[in-house]
């Protein structure tokens, strides 16, 4: 008997929108409900009575992606006035944002990530292309290893050792970032399976992908960041939800009464069905 | 106080005390009683169903039995008659809280939660997955329950609120505060940096939104410097709180060593919600800090406890919960609806108290042999009796030689210790009598004092016997004589006091399965495994299996193998027979909560009547064959098949019954691309 509650449909956004979705979960659930969580994300519970030895959830999604127009270095705003601003909570997107300058679950502020970010942050610099440079930076300076870490392995740890999944990486910069004074989001979603001829293969493709978002201000809004492919995403990232971190949007959770041990195995596949169009 | 306030049952058993010892005194001076308050609280709490449903069904949810306020808890339940359940009793089907009995899913409209909000749901606020009912929150955003305090509400206690108290209270109600709080400065406002960072000496600091109680640094505690504050900043700007160490009043408080000295006193005041506005209990709880030199310098201080008495202004009236003798009572049998968590328990208790009895006796034969230094390593019986012992896990492998037929060592302190498991704690016999009394202590308020005592004083036994490394077998031989002597106590008490409920009925039916898988397991490897039947093995079998005096009285001195089966397997006058034990179980599964189809025997109650009937047909020819090699195979398949059926007999009963009261546990959480899964959090 388990009850479940997943993250797993891709929500609404002005660049992508679900035109059809379908969990398929097998043993039968007793009941499937869909809401939507705080942070406006697609939730599904669902829970089983039943007893049974293996649980099998699919989630599949038809998903409508446009090219998010390219961001130009902002020459105007710095990011030393932009945490100022968001501190004074003066403007409604501003208030939003600032609950994401603080430490959560997964991620701890502290000042050996400030320090490693300030060389990317001089006062006045562009926030934009102070943020790119962090992103590259912690790309090339963190070696992708599964084995590295754990769940719960904590985020000044991964940093320290430099090693660490997808999710490690978003969390390490989200921290940077926080640790500065700069609201910064976890991401979690899909990523396009296959990569278009002559594109190099995106690491993470097979499972959930993590990245970030960081807030730009009022007009600029959330931009997204990537560091495990130091990419800025596009159409080939499928964005499910959003949160302050991965404790926000896991995948699926659950809590089950039985006994013995279990294993848990996850695939994803994304295909584009469509050529695709210009923005 | 706003997320579980705790005190209000100490404060109530406090007066009910004093007005039991002091009426006079009471009524004279005209004390307001208590009473109206919980009447309130009663009402409001019914007043507080969804759907304002007639008798709604209202619930205290505790944290457990390992809670520091289970006696509050418990003393609260029973005066106000609402029932006291724990997380594991409550689950959400279909966004509806229900209570788990053995009777089916009950709805439940309340809960009173006496736990803190942050781990109320393990499914949404991912922490603890011992305590909380996962799917809460989802029940409550439906509006299928209500829950009291409601989630959330600890956020009003955090003290860094309270600066701002003075101006909410003038904006939202256009009137000042009539009771000042403490003067407080939270670091969340560049005034309150600063007084913080300025002000170091003479304030006392606490988490700002942590528990309320909780000090970071206070003034004469030795940790306080002027950098550790600056530091706390710098980490946590939001964090901090500072406050003027209040001027406690002071009252005579009688200290251990009979002075009176004056103490500060702590008052702590109630108010629930009546519809209408609040009302404030006529009472509380009033605790004195003694002075630390008294209480002999520990960390913690120790209180004692006063209770508060107000005057009455008007009229006293004579309301009272507490049952009038005039009033007509109906009369009962059996117990209210037993929640599918006790039956649990309680059918593993049974089990335990068995396991702990067949195994303490074993040991004591197999030291007493070592002891008396006779007939030690050509011994017939040691083989089967360590096998015995290793394979129900009273005693660690390696004290074993590989062939299963030698103890490892002759000292007889290494012996002993290993017996103990003084090394390992987690293995042998002790866990089971670890295991023993941590069920007994999940079901200590549906046991007599005396039973559960008798478990109690069984575990310190061990430990302390544990705790000074006894390693003489002498002293090993009186340990294990007094469990036996406790658990037969705990027998006769069950036996004699305890009475026939279905709780009862499911101790029983677990000592029985036990019982009977012991005595089966015991027979196969003293037998069927080992060919011969010399005396001394016989004679062990019978002193093990509790039989010696009655094969005495029968055929005297002759030890014959047919007779000795008969006794353990066949004879159903023997109260440790095989037999008997199955008789026993197929009485107690009939007897088990009706199933579905009632015309037809469960699948449970058949099986139980295959095994006696197999049991029965067991004749005198199957008993003598056994000792032989060639023909022994009739009785041993029939032991096999009956040791293969009785867990699956456990299994099925856990099935029907208890399949809703397993201990939770989190899934594994997804990870992201191949990273080797989580470990389960196992309870």
């Amino acid at each position: 008997m388990c009850q479940n509650l997943a993250h797993l449909i891709p929500r609404t956004t002005p660049w992508q929108r679900c035109t059809y979705c379908r969990l398929t979960v097998r043993p039968a659930p007793a009941e499937v409900r869909r809401r939507t969580d705080y942070f406006g994300n697609a939730v599904q519970d669902f829970s089983i009575h039943k007893r049974h030895r293996s649980l099998r959830v699919s989630a599949a999604s038809k998903v409508d992606v446009t090219a998010r127009a390219p961001i130009v270095a902002d020459a105007g705003l710095a990011w030393d006035v932009l945490c100022e601003t968001v501190r004074r909570c003066a403007t409604r997107s501003d208030l939003d944002a600032y609950q994401f300058c603080f430490p959560s679950r997964h991620v701890c502020l502290a000042d050996e990530l400030a320090d490693y970010a300030r060389p990317s942050f001089p006062p006045g610099r562009p926030l934009w292309d102070a943020v790119t440079e962090l992103n590259a930076r912690v790309h090339a300076d963190f070696t992708y290893d599964p084995q590295a870490t754990e769940l719960e392995t904590p985020c000044l740890d991964v940093f320290r050792q430099r090693r660490g999944v997808c999710q490690d990486l978003a969390h390490v910069l989200i921290g940077c970032l926080r640790s500065l004074g700069l609201p910064a989001r976890y991401v979690s979603g899909y990523l396009r399976t296959e990569s278009p001829p002559g594109k190099p293969r995106l690491v993470g493709a097979d499972a959930s992908h993590a990245w970030l978002a960081v807030y730009g201000g009022g007009a600029a809004g959330w931009r997204d960041l990537d560091p495990t492919n130091n990419v800025i995403p596009s159409v080939d990232h499928i964005t499910v939800a959003w949160g302050r971190d991965y404790a926000d949007v896991a995948p699926i959770r659950g809590v089950f009464v039985g006994g013995g041990q279990h294993r848990i195995s996850v695939s994803v596949d994304v295909t584009p069905l469509d050529a695709p169009r210009a923005a | 106080w706003t997320d579980a306030p705790t005190g209000l049952g100490h404060a109530l058993e406090t007066r009910l005390v004093l007005a039991r010892m002091f009426p006079g005194m009471i009524r004279e001076c005209r004390i307001d009683r208590l009473a109206p308050f919980f009447v309130t609280l009663q009402q409001t709490l019914r007043s507080l169903a969804p759907a304002h449903r007639e008798n709604p069904r209202i619930v205290l949810l505790s944290e457990g039995a390992d809670s520091v306020q289970r006696f509050e808890d418990t003393y609260l339940a029973r005066y106000l008659n609402f029932m006291l359940v724990e997380s594991g009793d409550l689950a959400v089907r279909d966004e509806k809280v229900v209570l788990k009995t053995l009777g089916g899913l009950l709805p439940v409209d309340v809960i009173w939660r006496r736990m803190s909000d942050r781990v109320c749901d393990p499914l949404e606020l991912p922490g603890d997955t011992s305590r909380g009912v996962p799917g809460l929150l989802q029940a409550v955003r439906a509006s299928h329950v209500s829950v009291v305090n409601a989630l959330g509400s600890s956020l009003v206690q955090a003290p860094a609120l309270l600066p701002y108290l003075p101006a909410l209270c003038q904006r939202l109600l256009r009137e000042s505060l009539r009771l000042a709080s403490v003067e407080t400065f939270w670091s969340g406002t560049p005034l309150g940096q600063q007084t913080l960072l300025a002000a170091q000496g003479g304030l006392m600091f606490r988490a700002a939104f942590g528990a309320a109680g909780q000090c970071e640094v206070s003034p004469g505690d030795g940790r306080h410097e002027p950098n550790h504050v600056a530091e706390l900043l710098r980490r946590d700007p939001y964090g901090l709180v500072a406050q003027q160490p209040p001027l406690s009043s002071t009252a005579p408080v009688k200290t251990s060593r009979e002075h009176i000295v004056s103490a500060p006193l702590a008052l702590r005041l109630f108010a629930v919600w009546s519809g209408t506005g609040y009302q404030v209990l006529p009472g509380g709880l009033a605790r004195g800090l003694l002075p630390p030199v008294e209480s002999g310098g520990a960390a913690a201080r120790v209180t004692t406890r006063k209770d508060v008495w107000v005057v009455a202004a008007a009229e006293i009236s004579d309301v009272s919960l507490l049952q009038s003798p005039h009033e007509r009572i109906t009369l009962r049998r059996g117990g209210a609806e037993l929640p599918s968590r006790v039956a649990d328990d309680m059918f593993w208790l049974g089990r335990y108290v068995e396991r702990t009895d067949s195994a303490a006796r074993m040991l004591r034969s197999l030291v007493a042999r070592l002891a008396a230094e006779t007939e030690r390593a050509t011994s017939p019986w040691l083989a089967p009796l360590l096998r015995t012992l290793v394979t129900e896990e009273h005693l660690p492998r390696e004290l074993v030689t590989p062939d299963g037929n030698h103890l490892r060592t002759e000292s007889e302190a290494a012996v002993a210790l290993a017996i103990l498991c003084v090394d390992t704690p987690q293995a042998g016999f002790l866990s089971c009598v670890d295991a023993l009394s941590t069920t007994a202590d999940r079901v200590r308020d549906r046991l007599s004092p005396d039973s559960w005592s008798l478990l109690h004083h069984l575990r310190g036994e061990y430990h302390a016997a544990r705790g000074q490394r006894v390693d003489t077998l002498a002293d090993l031989l009186t340990l294990f004589g007094n469990t036996i002597a406790a658990l037969a106590a705990f027998g006769g008490l069950a036996a004699e006091s305890m009475t026939r409920t279905q709780g009862w009925r499911f101790m029983e039916l677990g000592r029985r399965l036990e019982r009977a898988l012991h005595t089966l397991v015991l027979v196969q490897n003293f037998l069927i495994s080992h060919a011969g039947q010399s005396p001394t093995l016989l004679e062990m079998l019978l002193e093990v299996g509790d039989g010696l005096m009655t094969y005495r009285s029968r055929y005297l001195a002759q030890l014959r193998l047919a007779p000795v089966l008969d006794l353990l397997l066949t004879d159903e006058t023997n109260p440790r027979s095989v037999a008997y034990q199955l008789a026993a179980i197929a009485q107690d599964v009939a007897h088990l909560p009706p199933s579905d189809a009632p015309a037809l025997l469960s699948d449970e109650e058949r099986l139980a009547l295959n095994m006696l009937n197999s049991v029965r047909q067991v004749d005198l020819d199957m008993l003598e064959q056994a000792g032989q090699r060639s023909d022994r195979n009739r009785l041993e398949r029939l032991l096999s098949r009956l040791t293969d059926q009785l867990p699956r007999l456990s299994d099925l009963v856990s099935h029907k019954y208890f399949v809703h009261a397993g201990s939770p546990r989190q899934l594994a959480e997804w990870h992201l691309h191949d990273r080797p899964y989580h470990d389960v959090r196992v309870q």
